[in-house]
């Protein structure tokens, strides 16, 4: 028995993870090519229709369209972050595998490190939609850099997790709680909105805020994140959100595994 | 690590606080040692603990005190060491993937305990024939039967290589032919590979066919942990009836049960049965047919069965009150 578990490792855990998630997307292709359909009528509405109302009206839209593409890339990227995280969580309990999953030798963190990993090619796709889109409506090339955009995607997608977390945290303990993740689609796209209001250092500790003024300068103004000088602060925010995620979804790990309530659905 | 036992349970106790003040014991004091390639049968009736105590067992619930070792290893101070060696099949839960195939549940419970596929695979498909898998590997879980899905749920935990396996009801709902086979599965796991496997469950019948040990709870307390032989020996050395040539009177039997109490009568089949308490009472009772004229036919030892025995230690019947 000793002799085998040299070759036991957490690593197998995350490959295994991240396998079982990329199987799902090949089988339930359909579902995948349903959503991404979906996102491009959203999408092509949205804009379209921004471009065709101004149109009516005579109205210069320019900055205003291209605040719209960002502000749709940064949602369409937490919000599928998220959704994927919790609702995840939430299929894994009502089908009963989730005290299955929280058998792995070395805790449920590497199966989550794995889910979520397993889970970013959906959001990184669908991401680039909005782009498109906005190069098709706007009808100018959007500097897309990608030294920038992939590392901001990611603090957005981390800042995304944290929500996720939190959300996932009080799904273990309350079971029920699909309504608070339609609202949360809602509350995002307040927060990405907030972007636009200037100066007050407060708004820019809320997630997605900052990632919102950085895909704006990096698409729209062409400068790289590095010569941004809020990428520290975005980073520092992104750390702490993530954090206090991650201790939300512990705190209610452990309350649930107090109460016997892991396995409940 | 010295393995001394592959599980011991020591003064394990689990309250529950649903709210509003109220608190429910649901484990109270459980102390238990398995060795290795033991099977052992945990009974109870509903709410007596059995669940609490395989979810403590597995880290899913967290206990209110006490401690628990597996394999030497303390599971909350050595989580890792401790998840390495136990696996799992939990009752009411679908415990396996629906919506993925066989194989692919094989693959995937392998990788979740730290295996890599090329290491487990041997294993997978040893288990594939073993129960009668083999031909249904690519088939959907979601579209099998509800006993194979049951043997796949038992796969998974198996490719483990655990030398701990807990199963809660793991027959429930199967036809007898399945259940059959992962029985003899189940022992054979602990006569070839010193597998130590707990089974919870209400079929008294398969944990009498299975289990060389049961523990028995009443209300989150620990009553009974005695080899199954002897339980029944206990029970079985209690118990004669007596089938009489010549049926006692009125004024015998009024004396029968003034100096017996333990007797009843079974007038249609001219016999009566009585529980003893001890050797002696046998022997007075010989006397004193022998004296009262009462021909002896035949003598039967009642052998009662697990269930019955179950039920008179939940009854708290006996020296189990």
């Amino acid at each position: 028995m000793l002799e085998e578990e040299k070759d036991r490792s957490p690593w197998h855990v995350l490959r295994g993870v991240i396998w079982k998630v990329l199987v799902e997307y090949r089988r339930y292709a359909f579902n995948l090519a349903s959503s991404a359909i979906t996102f491009t009528l959203l999408f092509g509405v949205i804009l379209g229709g921004m471009r065709g109302l101004a149109a009516a009206e005579g109205i210069t839209l320019g900055p205003s369209l291209e605040g719209m593409v960002v502000g749709l890339l940064i949602w369409t990227l937490a919000v599928l972050s998220y959704q994927s995280w919790a609702y995840g969580l939430v299929f894994e309990a009502q089908t009963g595998t989730l005290e299955q999953l929280y058998l792995s030798p070395w805790g449920f963190r590497w199966v989550a490190l794995g889910r979520l990993l397993g889970d970013l090619t959906f959001p990184l796709i669908f991401a680039c939609l909005p782009i498109t889109f906005g190069v098709l409506f706007t009808g100018r090339a959007f500097r897309v850099d990608l030294f920038t955009l992939v590392p901001l995607a990611m603090l957005t997608i981390l800042q995304a997790w944290s929500l996720g977390l939190a959300l996932g945290g009080l799904a273990l303990l309350y079971k029920r709680i699909e309504a608070s993740f339609q609202i949360m689609q809602f509350l995002i796209a307040g927060l990405i909105g907030l972007a636009a209001v200037p100066g007050n250092w407060l708004l820019g500790a809320l997630p997605f805020v900052l990632s919102t003024r950085a895909a704006h300068q990096s698409l729209v103004h062409g400068v790289p994140l590095w010569r941004q000088p809020s990428a520290p602060a975005l980073l520092g925010v992104t750390a702490l959100w993530l954090l206090a995620g991650s201790w939300a979804y512990r705190h209610c790990e452990r309350t649930a595994m107090r109460r016997g309530l892991l396995g409940h659905y | 690590m010295p393995l001394s036992h592959v599980l011991e349970i020591t003064e394990l106790r689990k309250i529950y606080r649903p709210g509003t003040g109220r608190q429910v014991v649901a484990v109270d004091g459980f102390d238990l040692s398995l060795e290795a390639g033991m099977v052992i049968g945990l009974l109870g009736p509903n709410g007596a603990g059995k669940t609490t105590i395989i979810k403590c067992c597995l880290g899913l619930v967290i206990p209110s005190s006490g401690t628990i070792r597996v394999a030497g290893y303390d599971l909350w101070r050595q989580p890792v060491q401790a998840r390495l060696r136990v696996a799992a099949v939990l009752e009411g839960s679908r415990n396996v993937y629906w919506r993925h195939s066989v194989i692919e549940n094989l693959r995937f419970f392998a990788n979740l305990h730290g295996y890599s596929w090329a290491a487990a695979r041997p294993r997978a498909e040893e288990l594939l024939e073993r129960l009668d898998l083999a031909d249904r590997r690519t088939a959907l879980v979601g579209e099998l039967s509800r006993g194979m899905q049951q043997k796949v749920a038992v796969a998974c935990a198996l490719v483990r290589r655990c030398p701990l396996v807990l199963l809660d009801e793991p027959t429930l709902g199967l036809d007898v032919e399945t259940a059959r086979e992962l029985e003899r599965l189940i022992i054979e796991l602990a006569r070839e590979q010193g597998t130590t496997v707990v089974v919870s469950s209400h079929q008294m019948d398969l944990v009498e066919r299975i289990c060389r040990r049961v523990a028995i709870l009443r209300k989150g307390r620990l009553v009974v942990n005695d080899s199954v032989t002897n339980l029944l020996d206990i029970f079985a050395a209690r118990a004669y009836r007596f089938t009489l040539e010549n049926p006692p009177g009125i004024e015998q039997r009024q004396e029968l049960l003034s100096r017996f109490p333990g007797v009843c009568f079974d007038d249609a089949a001219g016999a009566f049965r009585l529980e003893v308490m001890d050797a002696g009472e046998f022997y007075d009772l010989m006397e004193f047919m022998r004296q009262a004229g009462l021909r002896v036919a035949q003598i039967d030892r009642e052998v009662p069965d697990l269930g019955e025995v179950f039920l008179q230690v939940i009854r708290g019947e006996g020296s189990f009150a």
